[in-house]
């Protein structure tokens, strides 16, 4: 039996491990980085304990500081979570080696799956179809990854060697291994996964499929299961297949066997996560139970129990990231200043309000998953809990994932993984928002002034510009306002930080109404502050200086006096000679900030 | 109760719509400066209009009352708002007084109602306390005019450093020229902003120099603002530009240390009457009375009125209110002055001052009753008790002309003559000695007594002639222009916004500590 369990993780799934934990009375410990000291799955487990600086590589992804926290703690069990380590053979070797419970797969079958070449190898065993690796268009991933890094697609034989070259940085980067994978892209493939459970008796069930499909950038941002418009036969036969796969290597814990399945129904196997997916949840919802809890059963010993397997209705999750889908789909960073999850929906998030969300971390603010007991019904759901779901202080891809989901091809459930929408910002919401702010700006401000609040905003008895038309307010207080505009009424949320304001999906960047000052000392030059002689000359035209680097030295008073730049810049001309006499306010030497042409 | 569909009201409702036209048509023309041509090259010089750099210094959303923007307006040598605009408005939260130089019109040159305009604003800055933001393009005098400008024009200056002996700060930021005389501007101020490149502050240009000493230089040596930030010592400031240097004036007003006075206030309520009806109740001809009470119910908080002596000297409405939060004691006319009134405006008025409470005067007053019987009631002595209170009363005093404002009822009911902070009139509004017909017709029996005592006989054509002239003459100097063209007083309103000018007014009145008088000249009893 588990007493205590560290998460050697963070953010969302953290916060869902330590949630099974609780129903369980498994006492709790997480780890932090230190970009992670106040984050939510910090305070919510009993211990946290940190383990080094915010980059992975030097905390989440550092064995030892993990082991050590373990020892610290008297924890003996850990859950990997997904990504950082989940997928380290080595550590659950470690794990293994210290008499730990690690919850999940024993380290050799996750060693086996770790090389994508070496999973090949067992699905042909298996007897299971594998992704043929010539011809083109060719997809060029990194053995050891996940998550669509390191993964290129190549048209022609002469992009090849860069595509190579690319996708072998970005994975060295992303896992420590440039080894990668060369195999033919399947256009118009279906990405459809089979979730299999294993004990440590040597019993494996597979828990059905979810289709995947959705993806940007080959990153899933869509999972439902089942798959739509999947015919019995290929159902039943991907099931069988990730069984025999999963059979083949003793698979114990929870994995996913993933296949690309083409418009004529065959399908290949892709490849095996040995870990909890990020999309576990649509699983769970179909056949309610939960798939963490029995991943720490049976790393307590546990055999599977008999299961009659019944999915029942539809389910889908939806992956709110912070991204700019309108800027490439780039992470957007900052800090939440706003955050209200929908109900009625479950919904799996690793933020809070004041959370910031930085740069070394997957920009995953969100899951929201919808149950209901038609594939129509839940999108229905998924939508308007998608239009109630409010972040500010990043942009998301909210309105991204709403339009995917009233595409009539997704609709259908005709979706393959070249699926793609074009996505521009809707123009007209963005106006209708930046009017509301106007009115919500004016209004607060009213509302704050500390002299005559009452009288009307920018009164004129002698008006010299016509004022501004404004939304009708009906209502305004501090983060809301309702205002009717054209006839129409709507409620916005609204926050600031230093830099923007953000009304509903939208977000504004303040304008200052004077000019910065940075922009002040562009041009100046460095003149004498009194009467002197020129002691020495410390520059040279030419020269780069920075603000507060000495130019001249001047005897004036009987003390020297350092003259100093005041801005970063080129030394455009020395204009005096030591031992001239200077006037105040004499230029000295002339500094041409960097922009400037000369 | 008003009835809105009267024959009465209507017509009054449509008069006054269209003097509003009207009024809105001057107030247009008085902001388009020097014209479309002359903003037009300022604006190509890279520079701001001055009601542009007014904007920009303002907070977002604040409001800006300004103070006699018709000043000078049908005068000889006629300049709109007479070369300056001024007006009250917030900065950094704070009341302040800000002026700047109508500087496409005659390039800002001051004539004479420009000088009596800049000597109401010096009075707006003293009497209330308020820092004053100076923006300045001034060519100085209006060279032409020198003989009426010259001499009393150094009060200007006086006022600057008078104004920073009693801690009320003067911020100058410097746009363009400010020369000769105009040089004493930023010489004078507490603060001195300087925009580089444009500021040029010096005794006397490049050829009045060349001319006294020989000496050749340039604008910018001679008074450029890096000279002056940088040698002289005059500019405080180095503005990089015009708006940057409107943002350093916030920022000098942002460290001022000077709490406002409080005073006690009420909940803000608006009134359940609508103001839009002000219009109607008001009388087109100042002959025709109109219920001061129905005039009160639509400024006033909530319409809450709490009458004193309501049943004595009827013709004189007294009570106290509360506008926008702010305690007042109210005075409106309600009819011609009679010996009770005129006694309980005075008891009123000692009343004011015992609680500190400011003063609304609701001017429509055709005179004191006049005749033998009112005479032997004390008349005269009763009318002077009231003008012994208005002139020695110190709390502040606001003055609304709604209608007629004739005779001796202008000084009982603190005309510009006994220093209300603010004075404002309607359109409606008549201002003279007495009416036109009035004094044509005493002219008139004057020359006829004249003519009989020296058994002359009277030709009447030319009597007839001589009364229409007189009667023209006078409703023209009655009229509300001729009067705010002189500065006396600080604006015409449209009368739907009395409650929003008078609380600007009321708010930055109280930026002086009231400090009621229990001291009064000898009552006449």
């Amino acid at each position: 039996m588990i007493r205590k369990l560290l998460v050697a993780n963070r953010g969302e799934i953290a916060r869902r491990i330590f949630r099974t934990c609780d129903q369980l009375g498994i006492a709790t410990v997480a780890v932090y980085s230190h970009a992670d000291r106040d984050a939510p799955h910090v305070r919510e487990a009993r211990e946290a304990i940190y383990i080094g600086p915010a980059e992975s590589r030097d905390s989440y992804l550092r064995i030892e500081k993990i082991l050590e926290a373990v020892r610290r703690t008297g924890a003996d069990a850990i859950h990997p979570g997904y990504g950082f380590l989940a997928e380290t053979a080595d550590f659950a070797e470690a794990c293994e080696a210290r008499g730990l419970i690690f919850v999940g797969p024993r380290a050799d079958a996750i060693r086996a799956m770790a090389s994508k070449i070496e999973a090949r190898k067992i699905a042909k065993r298996a007897g299971v179809p594998v992704v043929p690796s010539e011809g083109f268009p060719l997809l060029v991933k990194a053995a050891a990854g996940g998550g669509g890094k390191g993964m290129r697609r190549v048209d022609r034989a002469e992009d090849l060697e860069s595509a190579r070259a690319e996708a072998a940085r970005e994975a060295e980067a992303a896992f420590g291994d440039g080894t990668l994978l060369i195999e033919r892209y399947l256009e118009r493939a279906r990405h459809i996964e089979v979730q299999i459970f294993g004990d440590l008796h040597g019993n494996v069930v597979h828990l059905f499929e979810r289709e995947c499909s959705v993806q940007r950038r080959h990153q899933k941002i869509i999972e439902e299961s089942p798959a739509p418009n999947l015919s019995p036969d290929v159902r039943g036969a991907l099931c069988e297949a990730a069984l025999r796969i999963a059979r083949e290597i003793g698979y114990s814990s929870a994995g996913t066997v993933e296949f690309l399945v083409t418009p004529a129904g065959e399908f290949f196997f892709l490849e095996v996560n040995t870990r909890i997916q990020v999309e576990h949840p649509v699983t769970e919802m179909v056949l309610g139970f939960d798939l963490v809890r029995m991943q720490i059963e049976v790393a307590e010993g546990r055999a599977l129990p008999a299961l009659e397997l019944e999915p029942r209705g539809h389910a889908i999750e939806a992956r709110l990231y912070a991204e700019d889908p309108a800027n490439g789909f780039l992470p957007s960073t900052g800090k939440i200043l706003a955050w209200r999850a929908p109900q009625g929906v479950r919904v799996e998030s690793g933020i809070e309000r004041e959370t910031e969300v930085g740069i070394h971390y997957d920009p995953l603010l969100a899951k929201i998953i919808a149950h209901a007991n038609s594939r129509a019904k839940a999108i229905r759901k998924l939508r308007w809990a998608l239009e109630r779901t409010l972040v500010h202080g990043v942009t998301m891809n909210r309105e991204f994932l709403t339009r995917v989901l009233d595409h009539p091809d997704f609709a259908a459930g005709s979706v393959h993984t070249d699926f793609a929408i074009t996505y521009e910002r809707d123009r007209s919401a963005e106006a209708v928002a930046k009017t509301a702010l106007d009115a919500y700006r004016d209004a607060r401000r009213q509302a704050t002034r500390a002299v005559l609040p009452h009288v009307p905003s920018g009164y004129r008895n002698n008006p010299f510009q016509p004022a501004p038309p404004r939304a009708q307010v009906i209502s305004c207080d501090e983060g809301h306002i309702r205002v009717e505009i054209d006839g129409a009424q709507y409620s916005f949320d609204v926050s600031e930080d230093a830099s923007r304001h953000w009304i509903g999906d939208f977000s504004f960047a303040r304008e200052s109404r004077y000019p910065s000052e940075e922009g002040a000392a562009s041009e100046e030059s460095a003149s004498s502050p009194m009467p002197g002689k020129v002691l020495r000359i410390l520059v040279e035209p030419n020269g780069e200086v920075q603000p507060g680097d000495p130019l001249v030295i001047l005897e004036a008073m009987k003390m020297e006096q350092t003259v100093r730049a005041h801005a970063a810049g080129i030394v455009d001309a020395v204009l005096v000679k030591p031992g001239q006499v200077v006037a105040p306010g004499e230029t000295l030497v002339h500094v041409r900030s960097k922009g400037e042409s000369k | 109760m008003v009835d809105t569909g009267s024959e009465t009201y209507r017509a009054n409702y449509a008069w006054m719509t269209r003097e509003i036209d009207r009024l809105r048509a001057e107030l247009k023309r008085s902001t388009e400066g020097g014209g479309a041509k002359y903003n037009e090259r300022h604006k190509a010089r890279g520079k701001l209009l001055p009601r542009e750099r007014i904007e920009a210094l303002l907070d977002e959303g604040s409001y800006f009352l300004e103070i006699a923007p018709l000043a000078g307006i049908g005068m000889e040598g006629e300049v709109p708002g007479a070369g300056i605009i001024g007006g009250i408005g917030l900065v950094e939260n704070r009341e302040c007084l800000i002026i700047a130089n109508e500087a496409t019109a005659k390039g800002g040159a001051t004539g004479e109602p420009g000088l009596i305009k800049n000597a109401r604003l010096a009075d707006v800055a003293r009497e209330n306390r308020l820092p004053t933001i100076l923006l300045v393009e001034a060519a100085g005098a209006d060279l032409p005019q020198q003989s009426k400008v010259f001499v009393p024009g150094g009060r200007g200056f006086r006022e600057i450093t008078r104004r920073s002996k009693l801690r009320i700060p003067t911020i100058s930021v410097v746009f363009g020229p400010s020369t000769a005389g105009g040089a004493y501007l930023p010489g004078m101020s507490d603060y001195v902003v300087m925009v580089r490149k444009r500021a040029s502050v010096y005794l006397a240009g490049p050829p009045l120099v060349k001319m006294a000493t020989g000496e050749t230089a340039d604008e910018e040596s001679l008074g450029g603002a890096e000279m002056h930030s940088r040698v002289s010592g005059l500019s405080d400031f180095l503005a990089d530009s015009e708006l940057d240097g409107l943002r350093i004036a916030r920022e000098i007003v942002s460290h001022f240390n000077l709490p406002k006075p409080t005073v006690e206030m009420a909940p803000v309520e608006e009134p359940l009457y609508p103001a839009e009806e002000l219009l109607g109740i008001a009388s087109a001809d100042p002959r025709v009375p109109f219920e001061a009470r129905e005039i009160i119910a639509r400024i006033v908080d909530g319409s809450r009125f709490t009458e004193f002596k309501a049943q004595y000297g009827t013709t004189l409405v007294t009570g106290f209110a509360h506008v926008h939060g702010f305690p007042v004691g109210i005075l409106a006319n309600n009819g011609v002055l009679m010996s009770e009134s005129a006694a309980k405006g005075a008891q009123f008025i000692a009343l004011a001052n015992q609680q500190n409470i400011p003063l609304l005067f609701l001017q429509n007053i055709t005179g004191f009753m006049v005749g033998r019987s009112y005479e032997e009631q004390g008349i005269i002595r009763n009318g002077a008790k009231l003008i012994n209170a208005v002139s020695n009363s110190t709390v502040p005093a606001i003055t609304i002309m709604i209608g007629g404002s004739y005779g001796a009822g202008n000084y009982a009911m603190c005309g510009r003559a006994y220093d209300p902070r603010f004075l404002f009139t309607w359109p409606n509004h008549r201002i003279a000695v007495m009416g036109p017909q009035q004094l044509a017709g005493v002219m008139d029996i004057v020359k006829r007594e004249g003519a009989a005592r020296q058994g002359m006989a009277v030709d009447e054509e030319q009597l007839t002639s001589q009364k229409k002239a007189l009667e023209d003459q006078i409703t023209r100097e009655s009229d509300p222009y001729f009067a705010t063209a002189r500065v006396w007083d600080d604006g015409i309103i449209d009368p739907r916004d009395t409650r929003t000018v008078l609380a600007i007014s009321l708010s930055a009145a109280l930026n002086r500590t009231v400090e009621g008088t229990m001291e009064w000249g000898v009552f006449r009893h």
